[in-house]
């Protein structure tokens, strides 16, 4: 009992103690007040100020409505020397290009000596560890007495060319039977179409399948697709008559999702002449080889729906008409 | 069971062809097809290294010709040029190989490199190559131009060009000048000198000496004369410029009569104008070296602005017929006028684009000037500015882009050059020492 008065006597005494010394029960301290600087000025002081006028113009005074036109000397015009400065314009300067050559292939891998190792001579194969030339050994001159062999006649021979191989084959063979004519189908007779539809579907079965296929891209990953595209498609420096010029322009891409550059091909076109489908169609070579540097990000398992790719540039919404 | 026969059949048809064909498919999907109808419109980001100087002289041509050839397709709107701070790789040697991947990396998608040097003869020899660095193929066959080392310019000019033309289809327009009203001194005394320039405002040259109010400068076809109209007989009058001799003379004017607006016709031998007397102003043909003019038009309206279509066989003018100011079509031979602009405000100046397909024209509505396009049949109008005060359009060579003036509004309004693309896009000062009107583009020069 006299416990918990014990410590609701030391309670309230820190609580006390902490108000006291704390200043928790204090308000908080306000900001300091905005100070102005002043300075005190004499009575005289004041008294010479008000003594300046103000900067009040009084005298107005009009000016002249126009100013009387003057007549000034005007320095010699700068007109051209005849011949030199504008004779560019009577005799051209500047005559026809000369086309130059194409400029070099990009250099092979350098060479790691820098002049070519000289011509190994006939008959001598390089071989991975050299080897000295054989001499003749003194001791193998001596000559091994071969055994005495008996007299052996030539080989039979003939003076026509005889078929070893017993003779199978008949001398006379009779002639092959003629062909038996066929009778000739009716022109006006159809085809039997259940024939004809199994020929066909055997045959389409039967032809060989590249790999297998995975199922066909959505809709999602062709627009992905076609706005990468997109991005990289600049018509602003195509000519007028280029951006009303339609170009289908096919790729093969790789399994990386890259577009393979040396299969760009134009395809077809429609409207603009050649020098206009050839601007089109660079526009959109630039297009699908840019955006396709880090690849075009297309599922690899459905590889087979996208291996060939033609795509048709239509810049009818972007044309400046 | 004969009725049941053909049931039969066609049972074994559908059985085969779905039993063996579906697999078929499968395995054979074909090309997937898709089509792009949306891209974007940017400029072309392009490489052009500074030149290599193959001679100690041609330090400063390589650098500049560069920097003309870089001003030129950045100017364009169509390109972009690529810092060379941002360069990888660097070309050290006119005929070296490219190293593509160090220009793809930076994603120029176009390369020019070239090279000068100062002949023997001290002609300026320029080489140039462009390369489709995505594809990693020269674009075309190398150039190499040789002229004097005070063309320089139109070197850089003629580099430009080229590269344009492989790249875009279209001609160039850098190697032209123009010919324009330079206009100096306070608005009501208004000093106005016929002057040459550069497409690009470089090499400013004056015709006339000032003491005569200039307008409306024209070029030949092939850019040897300027047609324009003076006052240095206090009455209009079209006079005929040789740019190379710098001579003038008067194309011939009854008495009291005022001539004015005149442009030459696709053949450099005609010229139509305006001609007033007595108060009515119609369209006149006659010959540049003289003879009987040949009215084309003949009403009581104000018939002028008469541009010839590139084949020299129709005339686009502005009559007020109507009762305002709009565009007619007639043929080179006069007669019958067809209306072709129906929208609202007034039109004038019109010029025939040299391609043949579209007109220029101002337009002026509800206060506002502005430079547009149209069909010829007066179809798909477009316009391209809007201000204060725009007028006076003119083509560029290949019919791409259209100079004109434009004058900003007060009493210390000023008229300045201005070029804006056909689709709208790539507005540009022109800049010109003081202010300057009536711009007119030479055809590309040879």
């Amino acid at each position: 009992m006299q416990t918990g008065l014990y410590i609701s006597s030391v309670g309230h005494g820190a609580l006390i103690i902490a108000a006291m010394i704390g200043g928790i029960f204090s308000t908080p301290e306000s900001p300091p007040p905005d100070v102005t600087e002043v300075t005190l000025i004499t009575a005289a002081e004041l008294d010479a100020f008000a003594a300046i006028k103000p900067d009040v113009l009084t005298d107005v005074t009009p000016l002249s409505p126009t100013p009387p036109p003057v007549l000034l000397d005007l320095p010699e015009p700068d007109l051209p020397e005849p011949p030199p400065e504008l004779a560019v314009l009577d005799a051209p300067e500047i005559p026809d290009a000369v086309p130059m050559p194409p400029p070099p292939p990009p250099s092979p891998a350098p060479r790691i000596a820098p002049t070519p190792a000289p011509a190994p001579p006939e008959d001598t194969r390089p071989a991975d560890v050299p080897q000295e030339a054989t001499r003749p050994n003194p001791e193998a001159e001596s000559v091994t007495p071969e055994d005495p062999k008996e007299a052996e006649a030539p080989e039979e021979a003939a003076t026509e060319i005889v078929p070893e191989g017993p003779k199978l084959a008949p001398t006379t063979s009779a002639r092959p039977v003629s062909r038996p004519t066929r009778a000739r189908p009716d022109p006006e007779e159809t085809p039997d179409p259940l024939s004809t539809a199994i020929n066909q579907a055997v045959e389409e079965a039967t032809r060989p399948a590249p790999q297998p296929v995975g199922p066909p891209l959505t809709r999602g990953e062709e627009d992905a697709l076609r706005v990468s595209v997109q991005r990289c498609w600049n018509v602003g420096s195509l000519s007028s008559e280029a951006t009303r010029t339609v170009v289908v322009v096919a790729v093969e891409m790789g399994r990386d999702a890259k577009p393979i550059q040396s299969s760009i091909r134009l395809v077809g076109s429609e409207g603009g002449s050649d020098a206009a489908v050839n601007q089109a169609f660079e526009a959109a070579r630039r297009a699908i080889i840019r955006c396709g540097l880090q690849g075009y990000g297309l599922p690899e398992e459905k590889y087979a729906h996208w291996q060939e790719i033609e795509m048709t540039f239509n810049p009818e919404r972007m044309r400046i008409r | 069971m004969t009725r049941l026969f053909p049931v039969i059949r066609l049972l074994a048809i559908g059985f085969v062809a779905l039993g063996l064909s579906a697999p078929a498919n499968a395995q054979s999907p074909g090309p997937l097809r898709i089509e792009i109808t949306e891209g974007v419109i940017e400029p072309m980001p392009v490489a052009v290294p500074d030149f290599i100087a193959e001679t100690p002289a041609a330090a400063r041509f390589a650098r500049d010709i560069a920097e003309v050839v870089r001003n030129d397709l950045v100017g364009s709107g169509l390109f972009r040029a690529i810092p060379s701070n941002a360069f990888i790789g660097q070309i050290s040697s006119f005929n070296s190989p490219v190293q593509y991947s160090d220009w793809k990396t930076i994603n120029a998608q176009a390369l020019v490199t070239g090279s000068v040097s100062v002949a023997s003869d001290g002609k300026l020899v320029v080489k140039f190559r462009l390369f489709d660095v995505f594809s990693e193929a020269p674009l075309g066959q190398g150039l190499q131009f040789a002229a004097t080392q005070s063309s320089w310019r139109r070197m850089g000019h003629k580099v430009a060009d080229a590269v344009y033309s492989r790249i875009t289809g279209e001609s160039g327009y850098f190697d032209s000048r123009v010919v324009f009203v330079s206009e100096s001194g306070p608005k009501n005394a208004r000093v106005k000198r016929l002057s040459i320039m550069d497409y690009d405002g470089a090499n400013v040259q004056y015709l006339t000496d000032g003491s005569a109010i200039v307008l409306a400068p024209r070029f030949s076809p092939n850019g040897d004369r300027v047609l324009y109209t003076s006052y240095a007989t206090g009455f209009p009058q079209v006079y005929v410029l040789d740019v190379g001799r710098v001579t003038q003379t008067a194309l011939g004017a009854g008495e009291n009569e005022m001539t004015f607006a005149p442009r030459f016709g696709p053949d450099g031998r005609t010229v139509v104008y305006s001609s007033s007397t007595g108060g009515n102003t119609d369209i006149f043909r006659r010959p540049v070296g003289g003879g009987t003019p040949v009215r084309l038009t003949n009403t009581p309206a104000i018939e002028t602005a008469p541009s010839f279509s590139p084949d020299g066989n129709r005339i686009v003018f502005e009559s007020d017929r109507s009762g305002t100011q709009q565009l007619y079509i007639m043929s080179a031979n006069g007669g019958s006028a067809q209306r072709i602009s129906r929208g609202e405000g007034r039109y004038g100046t019109p010029v025939w684009s040299p391609r043949g397909d579209l007109i220029a024209f101002t337009k002026q509505n509800q206060g506002r000037f502005h430079i547009g396009v149209m069909r010829v049949d007066g179809t798909e109008e477009r316009l391209l500015t809007s201000s204060f005060l725009d007028e006076g359009p003119s083509w560029s060579p290949n019919g791409r882009v259209i100079m004109f003036t434009r004058e900003t509004a007060g009493a210390s309004g000023e008229a300045s050059l201005y070029s804006v693309d056909i689709s709208g896009r790539n507005l540009r000062r022109v800049p010109t020492p003081g202010g300057g009107s009536d711009p007119a583009w030479s055809p590309l020069l040879p």
